[in-house]
């Protein structure tokens, strides 16, 4: 069947196979095509650097910080801008080029190395060459493997780009993607090959997710205990989403004195944890929810709004004069505030209409904790040990990940009342927001919810078991009382998810459901090597979880 | 209350997993609506309604 675009690469994807006339997301077909050009482009600029760094040449790292730009702005709801991709494919191209006449054997280039293409229309037409997007690889099984790699590969490439707005770099990890990057074009790689691959980029993903806690903690101090208010002020504000911490520090600095409010909206509620972050008094709270009810919330909201990484979903008339991105986020028609890393950006433009605007309409009042990172939860070590030692808490589950708008999601807040009052929640990412509001109590003081932060924070939550195992003297991290019940959505769960089973964690359930792009037989890999599963009934799976 | 799916229905089913009691797909694997919008689930439809990709649901109250 011909299809117009094909992508499968997020949770909800049509149908839980793929979407083929435009994508859920709300990216048109021709804007799908051209990110798998420049996906295509970037695995040639990668086989140019990494033959490079065979011969002993050196690559720069401005070239690996464009690597991550590019694959972080293919990222589901990152960006939909045609304009945007078009100008990436065409300096991917020069800098692959450039990047190439030093190569002393050219002899074996493969095509996404070599093609070249000088205008939109070019590129149009490219971007539909049999050997370009997910369908290229026929097998189904070398294809499910490629694409769990390069979806892993993404996430991690998201990390990596906050991490070098930081000044934090991780030569290692950069130039395993670039190798891995190149590696996903050679048809002589087994299966096998390929699943030892995928292992592989979750042992790197845990090395890019430790580079960004290093990066992050470093900037602005551990993340420690904060109530965060979830009414509102009366002055007007301006609405920060995303991830991006630095882009979050530069609006804070820019904007201090000014009268307005800053007020964080899903995935960047975390902001208020970290000391350097929570010391501006202006910082005023958290609005709304994760990333898929924006909608709403962004038109209540009243005030400017700073996306500065995914998600942004198409945006509503009634907010679009007032929504700007910057980073790799982007939308045609929404202004964009430019500024590559380390270079100051100029946030006055969000700054002055914000003093024009009202005041956001107030969805709730009260207040949600967290901040509960690896250093502050290691401060509380002795608590939490004699709390389980006591039995006072029984069991961990870990239910980070991703938020999305399935109505089947409602099953993490059913599951998450329904628990033993002795069950801690730990969690990270934008999954918290199905039951961080349920007020589920604490124990001995720990509440029931312990929340990390973002998405990357899911490291904390890696090093909290690993300490849990070193103080209870384990052998085995799959021997503590904890399990894993993980919602998904994008791509940077799928390194998270690689990460985890890279550190040897078993038993994980995924979902609400389990990605399309794993084939049956990918599927069998993970059940009969790590234990994977899905989700069920509430009730089934407190069963299964024995809880 | 009233819920109706325009010309351009791409099947995606995102309708269906936000409001199954109003929303299903049809045999040619497109959206229709079957069920009655109601007090219980209008936030549901409204959702869909603002979920849908292509933007051809339209949910009246």
């Amino acid at each position: 069947m011909e299809t117009s675009m094909f992508c499968y690469q997020c949770q909800e994807t049509a149908g839980c196979k793929g979407c083929t006339k435009v994508g859920v997301c709300g990216k048109p077909a021709g804007t799908a095509r051209l990110q798998d050009l420049l996906i295509y482009a970037t695995k040639g600029l990668s086989e140019v650097s990494t033959k490079l760094r065979a011969e002993g040449k050196d690559v720069p790292v401005t070239l690996d910080h464009y690597v991550s730009v590019n694959l972080f702005t293919t990222i589901t709801n990152a960006n939909f801008d045609d304009d945007v991709f078009n100008k990436r494919i065409m300096e991917t191209l020069a800098l692959r080029d450039e990047l190439a006449a030093g190569l002393t054997d050219k002899s074996s280039l493969l095509d996404a190395a070599t093609f070249t293409v000088s205008n939109a229309t070019e590129i149009e037409e490219k971007a539909k060459d049999s050997r370009v997007g997910v369908l290229a690889t026929k097998n189904e099984d070398v294809r499910s493997l490629r694409e769990l790699i390069t979806y892993g590969l993404k996430g991690l490439a998201a990390y990596m780009k906050h991490a070098n707005a930081l000044g934090f770099e991780n030569k290692d990890v950069d130039v395993f993607t670039q190798s891995t990057l190149a590696k996903l074009q050679d048809d002589t790689l087994s299966v096998d090959d390929l699943v030892a691959l995928t292992l592989e980029t979750g042992k790197f993903g845990v090395d890019a997710m430790a580079t960004l806690d290093t990066a992050n903690t470093t900037s602005y101090g551990n993340p420690e205990i904060t109530k965060v208010n979830i009414g509102v002020g009366g002055r007007p504000g301006i609405l920060v989403s995303g991830h991006d911490l630095s882009d979050m520090e530069e609006l804070l600095k820019q904007s201090e004195g000014q009268g307005i409010d800053i007020y964080t909206h899903g995935e960047m509620l975390p902001a208020h944890y970290y000391p350097e972050l929570k010391k501006y008094s202006h910082l005023y709270g958290n609005y709304g929810n994760a990333w898929w009810k924006q909608k709403e919330e962004f038109e209540s909201f009243n005030g400017p709004i700073l996306m500065t990484t995914n998600c942004i979903v198409p945006p509503k008339g009634s907010y679009k004069d007032r929504i700007y991105t910057t980073g790799a986020a982007g939308f045609p028609g929404v202004k964009h505030i430019k500024g590559d890393n380390g270079k100051v950006k100029d946030f006055t433009e969000i700054i002055e209409l914000a003093k024009k605007c009202q005041a956001p309409v107030e969805l709730e009042k009260g207040e949600i904790v967290g901040g509960f990172a690896h250093e502050q939860v290691f401060a509380l070590a002795d608590t939490v040990v004699d709390a389980v030692k006591s039995g006072a808490i029984k069991r961990f589950i870990v239910m980070a990940g991703c938020d999305g708008r399935a109505k089947s999601r409602n099953y993490y807040t059913e599951f998450a009342e329904a628990l033993p009052k002795d069950v801690v929640i730990l969690t990270a990412g934008c999954a918290k927001f199905r039951y961080n509001k349920l007020n589920l109590g604490d124990i001995n003081g720990v509440p029931r919810v312990l929340d990390a932060g973002q998405c990357n924070d899911s490291y904390s939550l890696a090093l909290i078991a690993l300490k849990l195992k070193e103080i209870f003297g384990l052998d085995d991290v799959n021997k503590l009382p904890i399990v894993y019940n993980i919602a998904w959505y994008e791509q940077k769960a799928v390194i998270v998810l690689l990460a985890l089973l890279y550190l040897g964690v078993k038993d994980i359930h995924l979902g609400p459901t389990l990605p399309a792009f794993l084939s049956p037989n990918v599927v069998d890999v993970l059940v009969k090597n790590f234990g994977i599963a899905g989700i069920g009934t509430v009730e089934d799976d407190m069963k299964l979880f024995n809880l | 209350m009233k819920a109706v799916i325009n010309e351009g229905c791409i099947g995606c089913g995102m309708c269906v997993s936000t409001c199954e009691e109003v929303f299903r797909l049809n045999d040619d694997g497109l959206a229709e609506v079957y069920g009655e919008v109601t007090a219980a689930n209008l936030d549901d439809a409204k959702d869909a309604e603002s979920n849908c990709p292509v933007e051809v649901i339209e949910v009246t109250e």
